[in-house]
């Protein structure tokens, strides 16, 4: 995870504005990397090359990591200290000599923001820079609590309830995912251990629950898998579901269920159980890509790679489908329609996996529950 | 793909026992309760597709019922993330950590 800490203070103005201040114990780790506008701007610098990064959303979450593997990080642990202005000019100097030698000046750059994705701002001079970061400073300062790891100690060695929400996913992973629409962190179970020092030992989580969307998938990037929907159904189910990048607005791709790249996802995912969403969503039929074949007729399996997909061709099944609307009445799992019951059935046994919850809403009572 | 059109072909017969799936609860909590393998009243969610599965309401519903069962905090903690996932989340019900070391 990184931190940028102009989005941050955004974030927190929207909260304010919805519940009238900022609510339970938010604490933000001094040791959590920073991500700047200059970091921003360096990624779009890189992508205005066409030289890779395609899969990048723009936020500068990919040149962030690359400090650390550079040995050039920011913590919030600089921006707390009493040298902050100097470190962070140092970075600056750093991002302007970068940008520079790709021919552009780096005040004049401009970057996506929280508050405005699409006009932005400009990185601006180092003072200005430098200023923006302080007003957030300022602000964040009284989050940042240098005993997390005792707090986390305590409460994980309790009986307080824990739970752990991983951005991102599987098809994203850096090792795993489809590069370059490639995250740049863990994003499995097994990175709350990593993040935690240890306290926490992912093994020991109760219930390691994966999420995926059950009629169809979506895809955000430039990755093609070999199978798809006809243009109309994935035009209506991108309007219905709304859906579009939420940090960029982009157009997600509308797919159809891909067997081959959901099981490859449990194979390498930390999961034990299946929660599976959007089943309100209504088709007269649900295609599925059942299986890939090779150019020889051979069941091939997914691997995440675009070369090898683009010579895969989709087995496609037809399943019947179900009424969203009757779906999305149902309190009980004997409520939703036969059909929507034989599809998650379905989906738990190719997977291997125990359905936990299936979603058949937006609002929070929108779901059912297999859980005692 | 053999495997696949088994399991389709099975759970779309007619002698498929739905009511046995509909009611087959997964007994986490208990079972947890009287073990030493896992640690109670902990659950994660990871995303299993391409992203924006709808992570975050799932985790806001499981907030919930453990609120509703303890009526006391939860602690949330959400990774890997950027702004402005799961903005959702943060409620008066629990509190809200956002942390995460070494930028794993």
């Amino acid at each position: 995870m990184v931190f940028n800490p102009t989005d941050a203070v955004t974030e927190i103005d929207y909260i304010v504005d919805i519940v009238g201040s900022v609510p339970g114990n938010f604490m933000i780790d001094p040791n959590i990397p920073l991500s700047l506008d200059t970091h921003r701007a360096w990624e779009n610098v890189i992508n205005s090359w066409h030289l890779g990064y395609y899969g990048s959303t723009g936020r500068g979450i990919s040149t962030s990591y690359s400090d650390e593997i550079l040995r050039l990080k920011l913590t919030m642990s600089d921006l707390i200290s009493a040298e902050w202005k100097g470190k962070l000019g140092y970075h600056y100097d750093i991002t302007k000599k970068q940008t520079g030698s790709f021919g552009f000046k780096l005040e004049d750059i401009k970057v996506a923001t929280l508050k405005d994705p699409v006009k932005g701002i400009k990185v601006g001079s180092k003072k200005d820079f430098l200023d923006r970061v302080g007003e957030c400073r300022k602000i964040l300062l009284k989050y940042v609590n240098k005993s997390l790891d005792e707090y986390l100690y305590k409460e994980w060695n309790s009986e307080t309830p824990f739970v752990f929400e991983g951005a991102q996913a599987i098809g994203l992973h850096p090792k795993h995912g489809l590069y370059p629409d490639v995250t740049s962190s863990e994003v499995r179970a097994r990175g709350i251990q990593d993040s935690t020092e240890g306290i926490v030992d992912y093994k020991k989580i109760a219930a390691k629950v994966g999420v995926l969307k059950g009629p169809y998938i979506s895809s955000v990037g430039s990755r093609t898998l070999p199978g798809e929907f006809d243009i109309r159904t994935e035009i209506q189910v991108r309007n219905v579901f709304g859906e579009y990048g939420k940090s960029t607005g982009r157009s997600r791709g509308i797919l159809p269920p891909d067997i081959p790249a959901l099981k490859h996802f449990r194979n390498v995912g930390d999961f034990e159980y299946l929660a599976v969403t959007h089943m309100d969503a209504s088709f007269p039929s649900i295609p599925i890509v059942a299986g890939y074949k090779d150019s020889n007729k051979n069941n091939v399996r997914y691997r995440p790679y675009q070369w090898y997909l683009d010579f895969v061709h989709p087995e496609i099944i037809s399943l019947p489908g179900w009424d969203g609307n009757t779906a999305r009445k149902a309190k009980n799992a004997n409520e939703l329609p036969e059909n929507a019951l034989r599809f998650l059935a379905f989906i738990s046994e190719v997977l291997n996996v125990k359905l936990a919850y299936a979603s058949t809403g937006p609002s929070l009572q929108d779901y059912i529950s297999w859980v005692k | 793909m053999t495997e696949v059109i088994k399991i389709i072909d099975n759970i779309y017969s007619p002698q498929y026992d739905l009511l046995s799936f509909v009611e087959n609860k997964i007994d986490f909590s208990p079972s947890i309760l009287n073990s030493t393998e896992s640690r109670p009243n902990s659950i994660s969610f990871e995303g299993a597709g391409f992203g924006d599965e709808g992570k975050g309401l799932t985790a806001l519903r499981a907030i919930s019922e453990y609120y509703n069962k303890h009526k006391k905090t939860v602690v949330y903690r959400r990774t890997n993330c950027t702004a402005p996932a799961s903005d959702r989340n943060i409620t008066r019900r629990c509190n809200f950590n956002c942390w995460q070391r070494n930028g794993i």
